[in-house]
């Protein structure tokens, strides 16, 4: 067995095997390499193409291009245009995260099992069990010191201030060594994306993966998943190639994120009144530091410091992320000179972001050309709590030392001083006066063992077929306040082993 | 013509300034070439059609009907800060998607990097696994 790329048009690609994975990220490559593992033939189908650590780009605009699913150019619709960010590579998103793994918090499988009857502590148990082995396998540590960069650092010196608990980020990175190149995928190899562990163990083990291999349909027998099937697009051109058919003995499993999951059983034809449905996010928005010292944001990790302390109340989490110029040269307010000049500053910024645990639900629906279409507007409730995170994170940079910050909040000065802080806690409302991101994405899918509510039972098998499984994050019922790649492992390895056996 | 269009309104967006190089001291022409190759249709249409808008949005913002293109250099300026804080959300989405874009180009320039004391980026590969 081996891996497929490209495929020119040509006699149709057929192949038989006993699962079909959909997708290769945090969910796909986990249930797929668990079930390797179990002995079981798995192929996975990937829509993007695989790329080595040597082949990532450097810049945005290659990391746009070569690894962004749509040119990174998706959005939410709703009051305002918020981007949704997700890749199309092998390894999926797990590529060009930050690599955060944080273990499921408990209270989330009690919530599930009192609001959606599935989880609780059997779920718990398990989950945490494959978190221990996640772990050891993705080389899970704590970013190194000589890693942090000074914008992390600034970050705990501003919590310590302000006494509220912080913690130094965990990552699925090895030996990191700082280049400050996360989002455009680590050309160190330190990063244990899916694609350089997972993905590759999978194929040691008998399993085939077909990449550049969008699936364009589940196809069925009755309400039994027999396969997928779709054509290779050429990953430069977009030309379509040969056509693909992968036959599914025992099940096929969708892992392709929490838009393309849905999208993908919808157009399918798969029946649920819950489809599409319960799309959730944790819209979150940047906060910039302005600093008297160098900061020098591009260098250290990403992303190296957070805080859950206001993950239940209020419901936010404070995080460092650090941009390439090349996007905050988007994102700062401003055109002209003005932004140009204002730029100049890029040395001596530090942006951290509050990230909502909202409650808003969306939809998200088969669109054309196969892109999901994602409504989402958040409500009065989860605008009110970004906007106590962005005030706590404006207040966390002037503990910091910070000589202004730049809320980029339209209405509001561009920069304001330390005295002026309270003009972010009373900032406006309306989402179009923010700029803001849907990071996390969840739903379309969701689990729950009412039928009419919900589209998998805890197993993850859709409701009312047969031999049919969602794997990632789009069966999670809720948002969970905490980066969310650890739990669609955890649950996804939780549900090969209980398909191994149930064919056992 | 669009992609004169584009190369103007990305130019007023990203002006030089003081001690900062501008987009038009940057290989503009060959980032478009190269944009123009290879982003998908639509987006490529999206970004002449943002172009366009803020090229026609100057009764909104300074108050002449005349295209931005032929505005005197202040008031282009002028036009270019106003859109960005425009009280009409589509003009504010038009110049945050058109700076997106011309930001890919101007960051990625290596005599602006070096200005802010950054490394210049090595070339993408553009490469894939074909086995």
């Amino acid at each position: 067995m081996t891996h497929i790329a490209f495929q020119p048009k040509g006699p149709r690609l057929e192949l038989d095997t006993d699962y079909v994975v959909v997708g290769s990220g945090a969910g796909g490559a986990a249930v797929a390499v668990q079930l390797a593992r179990g002995g079981a033939t798995v192929a996975v189908v990937e829509a993007g193409p695989w790329r080595n650590p040597e082949d990532y780009p450097t810049s945005m605009y290659g990391a746009l291009r070569d690894q962004f699913d749509n040119w990174g150019m998706s959005v939410a619709r709703g009051k305002a245009i918020w981007p949704v960010i997700q890749a199309r590579l092998v390894g999926g998103t797990t590529v060009i995260n930050s690599a955060i793994v944080v273990r499921t918090p408990g209270d989330i499988f009690e919530e599930w099992k009192t609001n959606h009857g599935v989880g609780g502590e059997e779920m718990a148990k398990a989950v945490w069990e494959y978190q221990d082995q996640i772990e050891n396998e993705l080389h899970v540590v704590k970013v190194p010191t000589k890693s942090r960069g000074n914008s992390n650092r600034l970050a705990a010196l501003a919590s310590k201030r302000l006494n509220f608990k912080s913690h130094v980020i965990s990552r699925n990175v090895k030996a990191c060594s700082g280049s400050g190149q996360c989002l455009q995928g680590c050309k160190d190899d330190k990063k244990q994306s899916t694609n350089v562990t997972y993905i590759p163990e999978t194929i040691r083990l008998g399993g085939t993966i077909l990449s550049c291999a969008p699936v364009q349909k589940v196809t069925f027998q009755g309400r039994t998943a027999t396969g997928v099937q779709g054509h290779f697009v050429h990953p430069h051109t977009r030309a379509k190639g040969a056509k693909f058919f992968v036959r599914a003995r025992k099940a096929v499993i969708v892992a392709a994120s929490a838009t393309h999951s849905p999208a993908l059983l919808e157009r399918s034809g798969v029946k649920s009144k819950a489809l599409g449905k319960y799309f959730r996010a944790h819209p979150g928005s940047g906060i910039v530091g302005c600093y008297r010292d160098k900061v020098d944001m591009s260098t250290g990790a990403t992303q190296g410091w957070a805080s859950t302390a206001f993950r239940t109340n209020p419901g936010y989490k404070l995080e460092t992320l650090s941009l390439p110029l090349e996007l905050v040269a988007g994102r700062i307010s401003g055109a002209g000179t003005q932004l140009t000049q204002r730029l100049n500053e890029y040395g001596h910024m530090a942006m951290w972001i509050a990230a909502v645990r909202a409650e808003t639900t969306g939809t998200v629906h088969n669109g054309l050309g196969n892109l999901p279409v994602v409504k989402y507007a958040m409500n009065h409730p989860d605008m009110h709590r970004l906007r106590d995170g962005a005030y706590q994170v404006a207040q966390m940079h002037f503990a910091a030392g910070a000589q202004a910050v730049i809320p980029g909040i339209i209405g509001l000065p561009f920069k304001i001083r330390a005295d002026q802080v309270n003009l972010v806690r009373d900032a406006p409302l309306d989402p179009q006066r923010w700029t803001g991101i849907l990071s996390h994405l969840f739903g379309g899918c969701v689990m729950g063992s009412n039928p009419e509510t919900s589209v998998v039972n805890e197993k993850g098998k859709v409701h009312h077929y047969d031999r049919l499984y969602v794997a990632d994050a789009a069966a999670l019922p809720t948002t969970l306040g905490v980066n969310p790649q650890h739990t669609i492992m955890g649950l996804a390895k939780y549900r090969a082993d209980q398909l191994l056996d149930l064919a056992a | 013509m669009s992609k004169w269009l584009v190369r103007k309104t990305l130019e007023s967006i990203f002006p030089s300034s003081d001690g900062l190089s501008g987009i038009e001291r940057t290989d503009l022409e060959a980032f478009l070439e190269q944009f123009h190759k290879e982003a998908p249709p639509v987006m490529r249409a999206a970004i002449v059609a943002c172009a366009a808008a803020y090229n026609v949005s100057t009764p909104v913002t300074v108050g002449l009907p005349i295209p931005a293109t032929l505005l005197p250099k202040r008031l282009l300026d002028l036009h270019a800060q106003r859109a960005a804080y425009s009280r009409i959300y589509l003009l504010r989405q038009v110049v945050l998607l058109l700076k997106t874009v011309g930001g890919m180009c101007w960051g990625a320039d290596p005599e602006v990097r070096a200005q802010l004391g950054l490394d210049p980026y090595s070339p993408d590969p553009g490469t894939w696994r074909h086995s």
